[in-house]
């Protein structure tokens, strides 16, 4: 749940709201503690402002008792010692009233000497004027009566002690005047001086209800309330007090309010019925106390009800804006991933027409229409795919059918049991069959017919034309043809069959098994390796044409004796032509060599040991046709139990013993009379020769073997003497008349006449003649 | 090997050789004949009774008649088919006269 996208950017989201409004809270207290100071600085400002609007009345007033205790003293100068009524003349009179209109803050003032100052003989003399309830300036005569007796009134006795020299004033403690206005009042004094002497005081009045009035109004916050305590703080003169708070502190000394006495000493902070108050004070300039007391949360509540206003707001648009922003991310993130998932589930269940649409936002509708072309390419693709796996199946299957079909046609048994050779063959085939083929069998008892050959083209059709050749070649074969014959026939009926335009090279050799003799036929093939006196050189043959290619073509068919241990290397061009990685082909010299190298003669191990030498060549290329191998060794025919054999000295008495063992052999094999008698003919030419040329003068031995092998007779010369072929003598011109004919050389013609095969070699010091003829 | 000889009259002989003519017998034919034909003008020879002929036998009869070419002539007669053949096979039967 918390590993996904759209938690994780939510409760980031919201960590950073978070931080952010912590700072701004950090912040908020910060200038909440600076609003907090300018709110009391502003506080203190209105109260101070007020408190000054009172002290300049204060002031004014102390200025005003100072200009009547002047008047006091002018009057004291001017005055008629005779005259008892001085102060009830007009002109006191005039001027008090004069002045009292300018003293427009005060109800009332007056001049009050001591006893006798004015006149010796009376006691009482005073002057005050005040304003009347029509606010009328009136001399009020009764302070001048004993009753009254200023004298001893409290604010004249409190005044003129307190004065202690000239333009001295002294405020009088609060008290109601009963006499005048009837109102509480205080009252301001100066001393009248004459010279350093105090005679007398002016007075002015101070009606406090009208400052209690406007202290009254005034109500900085809803529950404030205001105290008001005269100059001694002996009494409460006024208080504003939210009504609920039932009681009354008017009239009661600030000592009496314990919470202020407890509280207030260098405090500006109070506790009052349980709740914090911050207390503002005034000293006026008359010693009076105004007190101005505003509950903590009502003056700081505004601000703190701002921050935590603020805040919420904050908190409510940080959780909106999470709350937002996890919607937005659901419908705009999650829910298009929600569909890719299920999309690519379905795709990976195998429908790869599902298709997403994703319109919004605009990212995942490209990322959906990317999704869409990839799965319309992944479709595409599998769909290439199987056509191009069913294509390649096809070829697959069409190419093991050619090469089964290659396969099954040829020979795999190399005639273990045969003692007069051994034969082997292998074929790989390319990927892409290539047509090779080899083949061997008998033609008849005696000669032996291998080949091999390169069908032109590839796959299927090359394989059944190769099929084709190979079965007409062996039938046509056992057909007791000439080699010549044969293959002219074969390359006819090749071409007969021949529609597609296929030819096919070819190098067969037939062989006497009995006498080693071999006819070579070259159709168009590479020519084969034959291994002589222990070397391996290129047969050299004339090609011939490919057959198929022409009706009717004459071969040239070349004939050789093969002696034993004599062994033919036959290959098909996918030997030679067999690349390297560097695009090189393996070649006729480099296989020349390998053969010389290889001591072996085994025929199986010489083919492996090229197959080897091949792939170590190609270094893993692959194969591009097929590489066919034939491998043939003539062992000779093996002498076994039939082989009679004669010897004696090479003289005329040893050919007598000679023509009787000849004779005794012959019946015992049962030759008839006629060839008998070629054979003695031969047998004496023979024998004859090595007499006259063997030895010279010297003496020497003549071995003959007699053998009868599968419907042969062999008959085979050896001798010790010097080396020589009769056979490489040219033949007699029998056609020369008497006188130009040599007496001689007519016994070797004569042979070769008689004899169905000869052959002769050199072998260990030994001349080894071999004369064959067929019975039947 | 046996040999037969007739003088005919003063220089015509006749000369029957009996039995093979081959490595063994050749030479002494040879002889006989060389000294039977001396001065003679006319041989007959009678291969009647030979049936066999090697190339050494085929050697003298072609030195007797290069020798009797030069004095007179010679005849064959009655060859056997197994020596005519001989013959045929060495192109001695074009050469020689032949009855």
């Amino acid at each position: 749940m918390f590993n996904t996208l759209r938690v994780k950017i939510v409760i980031f989201t919201l960590s950073f709201l978070l931080l952010l409004s912590f700072v701004l809270t950090i912040s908020g207290f910060i200038h909440f503690a600076n609003a907090k100071q300018l709110l009391m600085i502003s506080y203190d400002f209105t109260i101070s402002s007020f408190a000054e609007r009172i002290d300049k009345d204060i002031v004014k007033l102390t200025n005003n008792a100072k200009d009547l205790a002047l008047m006091g003293s002018v009057l004291y100068k001017t005055r008629n010692v005779s005259d008892t009524n001085f102060m009830s003349n007009q002109i006191p009179k005039f001027v008090i009233t004069n002045i009292f209109k300018n003293y427009s803050d005060s109800l009332g003032g007056g001049i009050w000497f001591e006893p006798y100052i004015i006149n010796p003989s009376q006691r009482l003399n005073c002057l005050y004027a005040f304003r009347n309830k029509q606010k009328k300036i009136v001399i009020d005569k009764d302070f001048n009566s004993e009753e009254y007796n200023y004298l001893n009134q409290s604010w004249y006795k409190e005044i003129i002690a307190g004065i202690k020299e000239g333009y001295d004033t002294e405020w009088s403690a609060p008290y109601f005047e009963k006499q005048g206005s009837n109102t509480l009042m205080t009252t301001v004094g100066a001393g009248i001086y004459d010279g350093k002497k105090l005679i007398g005081i002016s007075t002015v009045d101070w009606e406090i209800n009208s400052i209690i009035n406007s202290i009254l109004k005034m109500e900085p916050t809803k529950n404030s309330f205001v105290l008001f305590a005269d100059k001694d703080n002996d009494f409460i003169l006024a208080y504003t007090e939210n009504p609920e708070k039932n009681t009354s502190l008017l009239g009661k000394s600030l000592d009496e309010i314990p919470w202020y006495s407890d509280n207030l000493e260098n405090k500006s902070e109070i506790t009052y019925n349980n709740e914090k108050f911050i207390t503002f004070i005034k000293d006026l300039n008359n010693g009076m106390l105004l007190i101005v007391n505003i509950p903590k949360n009502e003056l700081f509540g505004p601000v703190l009800k701002h921050f935590t206003v603020i805040f919420f707001i904050f908190l409510i648009i940080s959780i909106l804006v999470s709350l937002s922003m996890y919607k937005l991310l659901k419908r705009n993130v999650n829910d298009p991933i929600e569909k890719l998932v299920n999309i690519s589930d379905e795709i990976g269940q195998g429908n790869l027409d599902a298709k997403i649409n994703i319109e919004k936002p605009q990212e995942f509708a490209r990322l959906s229409s990317a999704f869409n072309k990839m799965t319309n390419d992944i479709k595409d693709y599998i769909n290439r795919v199987n056509n191009i796996t069913h294509e390649k199946e096809k070829m697959e299957s069409e190419l093991s059918i050619a090469r089964s079909i290659q396969y099954s046609v040829l020979p795999n048994t190399f005639y273990p049991n045969m003692k007069e050779f051994d034969i082997f063959a292998s074929m790989e085939t390319a990927k892409e069959v290539g047509g090779d083929f080899y083949d061997f069998f008998f033609i008849n008892d005696n000669e032996f017919m291998f080949l091999i050959a390169d069908v032109s083209g590839k796959g299927i059709p090359a394989a059944l034309f190769m099929m084709t050749t190979k079965t007409l070649i062996k039938n046509l074969a056992n057909e007791s043809y000439s080699p010549k014959e044969l293959i002219e026939k074969i390359n006819n009926q090749i071409c007969e069959n021949n529609r597609q335009g296929f030819f096919v090279t070819m190098f067969a050799g037939i062989i006497n098994i009995n006498t080693g003799k071999i006819s070579y036929i070259n159709c168009g093939h590479n020519p084969p390796l034959i291994k002589k006196n222990n070397r391996y050189n290129y047969l050299n043959i004339s090609p011939n044409l490919v057959l198929g290619a022409m009706n009717d073509i004459e071969y040239d068919i070349e004939e050789d004796f093969l002696n034993v241990g004599d062994v033919i290397f036959l290959y098909t061009d996918g030997v030679t032509e067999a690349f390297n990685p560097e695009q090189k082909q393996y070649g006729e010299e480099r296989l020349l060599d390998c053969l010389n190298k290889n001591s072996d003669t085994d025929v199986q191990k010489i083919l492996r040991s090229v197959k080897s030498d091949v792939k170590e060549y190609s270094e893993g290329i692959e194969q591009s046709d097929d590489i066919t191998m034939l491998c043939f060794k003539y062992n000779g025919c093996p002498t076994d139990g039939n082989a009679d054999r004669f010897s004696s000295p090479a003289t005329i008495e040893g050919y007598r013993e000679f023509r009787t063992w000849l004779k005794n052999e012959c019946e015992k094999f049962a030759v008839n009379e006629k060839l008998t008698m070629k054979i003695e003919l031969v047998c004496e030419e023979l024998f004859t020769n090595v007499i006259s040329y063997a030895y010279g003068e010297k003496e020497g031995e003549i071995g003959a073997i007699f053998e009868n092998v599968r419907n042969e007779l062999i008959i085979t010369f050896i001798d010790n003497g010097v080396e020589y072929n009769p056979l490489d003598k040219p033949d007699p011109d029998i056609s020369l008349a008497l006188d130009d004919r040599p007496i001689g050389g007519l016994g070797i013609f004569m042979v070769k006449q008689s004899v169905d095969d000869i052959n002769y070699k050199y072998e260990d010091g030994k001349n080894i003649l071999q004369v064959k003829w067929k019975i039947n | 090997m046996e040999i037969i000889q007739k003088k005919l009259d003063g220089n015509k002989v006749y000369i029957k050789p009996v039995g093979r003519l081959d490595l063994d017998t050749s030479a002494e034919f040879g002889i006989v004949v060389d000294e039977a034909i001396d001065d003679v003008r006319e041989l007959l020879l009678d291969l009647a009774e030979v049936d066999y002929i090697s190339s050494i036998g085929l050697r003298v009869i072609l030195e007797i008649q290069k020798r009797m070419s030069k004095q007179g002539f010679m005849t064959i007669s009655n060859v056997a088919p197994e020596v005519m053949e001989v013959f045929n096979m060495t192109g001695l039967s074009r050469i020689l006269t032949i009855v």
